[in-house]
């Protein structure tokens, strides 16, 4: 009997979980990796379309941009403009990964090495995901968000309930503890629960309940504390759910939801080029093994590596680098190092030379993000096949300056620069509140931080707007070089 | 144990919900592109029912950095024409104001507009709320199933009659190369007697058509549901018709033209409008061409029963529908009564509208109410401002009147 998985590009349930199986196995014993539960998913290409537009989540709560997000993309996908991905995985636990019907059997051995071996173990093992979120409830509390937005469209109405979340929207993408780790999000399930069915009328008495740590057990509120002068606070979501003067608690709950569900994507957005380079790495490393392994055959391998390399291209003078690419180039390189030292990676890597790769696979998958992975594994050998170098881009100047190329010179100011372009702070702009009189006039007051002197697009007159609509006073935004303020004002929806 | 679930059973259309937010939220802006085209009255991009909303105004803004302001440094690949210290010049449009064009930019072309396809029942929704009318009433006009034989490739058997020649000769050919039979001028250029005559042996083993070669024309047969309709258009464009009667004719044209491609799919539609002679004409010409002069009916209808003869026998569901306010010659009246009953066996349905209150009495509804008594296919009914002409329509098109 033949040891092949599968023979031809048909596929069939039976072979996938046969697949599965196997690839799991390698991903085990020969990488060493610890796995989480995985659950694939057969999807047609419109729920591929549709998982992209809610980031994945099997669950989303309804908002229109969703709705327009969809139809954007499928226009978009109809027309032949883009095409979609092979897979999508979600850091859940049981680890969910959906495949598409139309892929062929070998593309799904593919992205199962990929996605269920690879992404898989990197969400179970890298520190960040394991402190910063809790895939054994997020699901639940998607579901839990759908329900009680839903509930408040129908006690509140469509409008108020679109007004606060396209508010909640617009700065969520600059709202995210950076340094506080968020609670477990089991515990936030706990909360919630109560939620869903406790009394309109109590919500409303319990207006400034959560306003005060430990308010649950000895719920007194304190106006002093309430209207004390404020701390600056980098998450605006926060601060805004807390201590916006005249919001209505259903509304602090909405910003709490928004939150909630956007700091669990913070370790993913610090870690695409690790991400996708190990689970590129996984891949190519399981696919290869299969075939030395006789379950695959030369067919199947073949059409593997050639979708490998187009998923790895990267253009020349750019500066999007192709995460899957420099990752998957990373990753490669340790092992060389490991196995092949040049006398350059003695003085380079002196704890990488000679040693175990796979070990030190593990041990970078573990605890490194994309800034720290990129700060200390990149390799003079590997900026010179690169060929990486350093542009220096001055808004006043009519020409860019090339400060760094790929030699001795280079290597240590093109590995920082890297990474540093790799810190979220360097990705999204620092905004963060500065202070609220809530004793007088009631300003809020946001700044933007620039050190670079970059500056915002010209979005940021409208965010300030729906930032007012929130507070309920005027709101002030400090940049660099003038301040962006907004009043509140009752239709200004 | 890992699991593996076929999902594609599973929440189709999970984006039914959102895909409606966001509809709500664009209300007004379909509202008027729907408004647009059914004033417009273009058949072409009402086909189906559906039209492409512009939208714009949905943008959902955030704190974004601008690209190229500030002093940044950068990590690029690829380099293989510069060293340390060089500089490149920055193309032109990023020199100077970047933050503003780049941010202008965004705003008209990138994420703030693009157009999508309302679905038919959307579309109808739309449409119907804006004419403040309840639900399209669904009404099934009979489909019949035909047989047809199409053309679909070769096969390598069939009848003697559908033997394709050329395609049967070239795989006899390439059955001659690959097994080196001899062609005749290679026996007549063989010196050599015995050879030739070997060669001959050799031709003669290794036919010149094996059954194998042969190739057939393939025309397997189809069950099709028939799908052809035609409408024809017949307006009076006599000086009376002004601009609003005509509207009030394109409205209900444009109805029934949704209602025909609700049910058929495609329809054809045929333009004919006549004063005192009929002459057929373009979409843009029927509606907007201006004439002035008497009118005659009946050569308009002679018309569309020579057309139905030419272009539309047999198999075609035909539909006319007529409107004009009305005027006529009195001599004339019998004669479109003659043209009626010739049509009558030929089409499906025929509704005429008129489109002004009768003054002098002379076409029209004398001549319908006769005909509409004695057969079901012939309807007539009176629309004098735009809100009538759904109810109209809706009385003409009910259940009971088919």
């Amino acid at each position: 009997m033949s040891k092949l998985l599968f023979n031809g590009s048909e596929w069939s349930f039976g072979e996938i979980e046969k697949t599965l199986e196997v690839v799991e196995e390698i991903g085990r014993t020969e990488l060493g990796l610890s796995l989480r539960k995985n659950q694939v998913e057969m999807i047609t290409s419109d729920q591929m379309l549709e998982a992209y537009c809610s980031v994945g989540m099997p669950v989303y709560y309804s908002h229109w941009s969703t709705g327009k997000a969809f139809l954007q993309q499928k226009h978009a996908y109809e027309g032949g403009q883009m095409g979609l991905a092979y897979e999508i995985v979600i850091n859940s636990n049981p680890c969910i990964s959906y495949l598409m019907e139309g892929n062929s059997m070998p593309m799904q051995a593919l992205v199962l090495a990929h996605a269920s071996v690879g992404h898989n173990s990197f969400f179970n093992m890298n520190y960040l995901f394991k402190e910063w979120t809790d895939p054994d409830a997020i699901i639940d509390y998607m579901i839990f968000a759908k329900k009680y937005i839903r509930q408040c469209e129908e006690r509140y109405g469509f409008n108020e309930v679109e007004f606060t979340l396209d508010a909640a929207h617009a700065i969520k993408s600059v709202s995210y503890d950076r340094y506080l780790r968020p609670e477990k999000m089991s515990d936030e399930l706990k909360r919630e629960k109560d939620l869903l069915h406790k009394n309109v009328k109590e919500l409303e008495r319990n207006e400034f309940s959560d306003l005060i740590p430990d308010s649950k057990k000895n719920w007194s509120f304190n106006e002093d504390d309430f209207l004390a002068d404020t701390e600056p606070e980098e998450n605006l979501l926060y601060f805004i759910e807390k201590k916006a003067p005249n919001l209505k608690q259903w509304q602090r709950e909405v910003l709490r939801i928004v939150r909630k569900i956007n700091q669990y994507f913070y370790p993913q957005m610090q870690t695409q080029v690790m991400n996708e380079g190990w689970a590129s790495t996984t891949h190519h490393y399981i696919v290869n093994r299969l075939y030395e392994l006789g379950k695959i055959n030369e067919g199947a391998l073949l059409e593997c590596l050639s979708n490998h390399a187009n998923v790895l291209y990267q253009y020349s003078y750019t500066r999007n680098l192709n995460p899957y690419a420099l990752g998957f180039a990373m990753f490669k390189d340790i092992r060389r190092i490991c196995e092949n030292p040049t006398a350059e990676d003695y003085e380079w890597f002196p704890n990488l030379v000679n040693t175990d790769y796979k070990e030190q696979w593990l041990f970078a998958i573990q605890n490194f993000r994309d800034e720290s992975f990129i700060l200390q594994y990149l390799s003079p050998k590997l900026i010179r096949d690169w060929r990486l170098f350093v542009v220096s881009d001055d808004e006043e100047d009519p020409f860019y300056h090339i400060k760094n190329i790929h030699n001795e010179e280079g290597y240590l100011d093109i590995r920082t620069r890297l990474a540093e372009s790799y810190k979220l702070e360097n990705r999204i702009p620092q905004i963060y509140v500065s202070g609220a009189n809530l004793r007088e006039d009631r300003t809020l007051h946001l700044e933007h931080i620039s050190p670079n002197g970059s500056k915002l697009t010209s979005d940021a007159e409208q965010v300030v707007k729906e930032v007012a609509y929130l507070w309920g006073y005027e709101v002030k935004l400090h940049t660099t070089n003038h301040v962006i303020s907004a009043h509140h004002s009752e239709n200004f929806k | 144990m890992s699991t593996v679930v076929d999902a594609r059973p599973i929440g189709q259309d999970k984006m039914a919900s959102d895909r409606a937010r966001f509809i709500r939220r664009a209300r007004n802006q379909i509202r008027d592109a729907v408004k647009k085209a059914f004033e417009k009255g273009d058949f072409k991009t009402l086909e189906n029912g559906k039209i492409t909303v512009p939208v714009r105004g949905m943008k959902e803004p955030s704190y974004k950095t601008a690209q190229g302001t500030g002093v940044t440094d950068h990590v690029a690949t690829g380099n293989k024409d510069y060293v340390k210290g060089d500089s490149h010049q920055k193309p032109p449009q990023g020199s100077k104001g970047s933050e503003e064009s780049s941010a202008t930019n965004e705003n008209e072309k990138g994420e703030d507009e693009f157009a999508f396809q309302l679905t038919r029942d959307e579309f109808h929704e739309f449409f119907f709320e804006d004419l403040e009318l309840p639900d399209l009433v669904k009404k099934s006009i009979k489909t019949i199933t035909q047989t047809t034989r199409e053309r679909a490739g070769y096969v390598t058997s069939g009848p003697p009659s559908q033997l394709d020649i050329r395609h049967t000769w070239r795989y006899a050919f390439a059955r001659h190369l690959a097994l080196e039979r001899p062609t005749d001028s290679d026996i007549e250029k063989e010196e050599n007697e015995t050879a030739a005559v070997l060669l001959k042996n050799r031709q003669d083993s290794i036919p010149l058509i094996d059954d194998i070669d042969l190739r057939y024309r393939n025309y397997p047969i189809r069950h099709k549901p028939v799908t052809q309709a035609v409408m024809f258009l017949v307006m009076d464009v006599s000086g009376s018709m002004n601009e609003n009667r005509k509207g009030l004719a394109k409205r209900f044209f444009l109805l029934l033209n949704i209602l025909l491609e609700k049910k058929y799919g495609k329809v054809s539609v045929v333009f004919i409008r006549h004063h005192t002679s009929a002459e057929e004409v373009n979409e843009q010409d029927f509606f907007y061409k201006q004439e002035t002069g008497g009118t005659l009916v009946s050569p308009a209808l002679e018309m569309v029963n020579q057309i139905i003869d030419e272009r539309y026998a047999s198999d075609w569901n035909v539909y006319i529908s007529h409107a004009s306010d009305g005027d006529n010659w009195h001599e004339d009246n019998n004669q479109v009564k003659t043209e009626i009953l010739r049509l009558l066996p030929k089409i499906q349905y025929y509704s005429y509208l008129q489109v002004a209150q009768s003054t002098r009495n002379t076409l029209d509804v004398q001549v319908f109410d006769d005909l509409s008594r004695s057969y079901a296919k012939v309807q007539y009914a009176i629309a004098l401002e735009p809100e009538n002409v759904w109810h109209v329509f809706r009385e003409l098109f009910s259940k009971d009147s088919l």
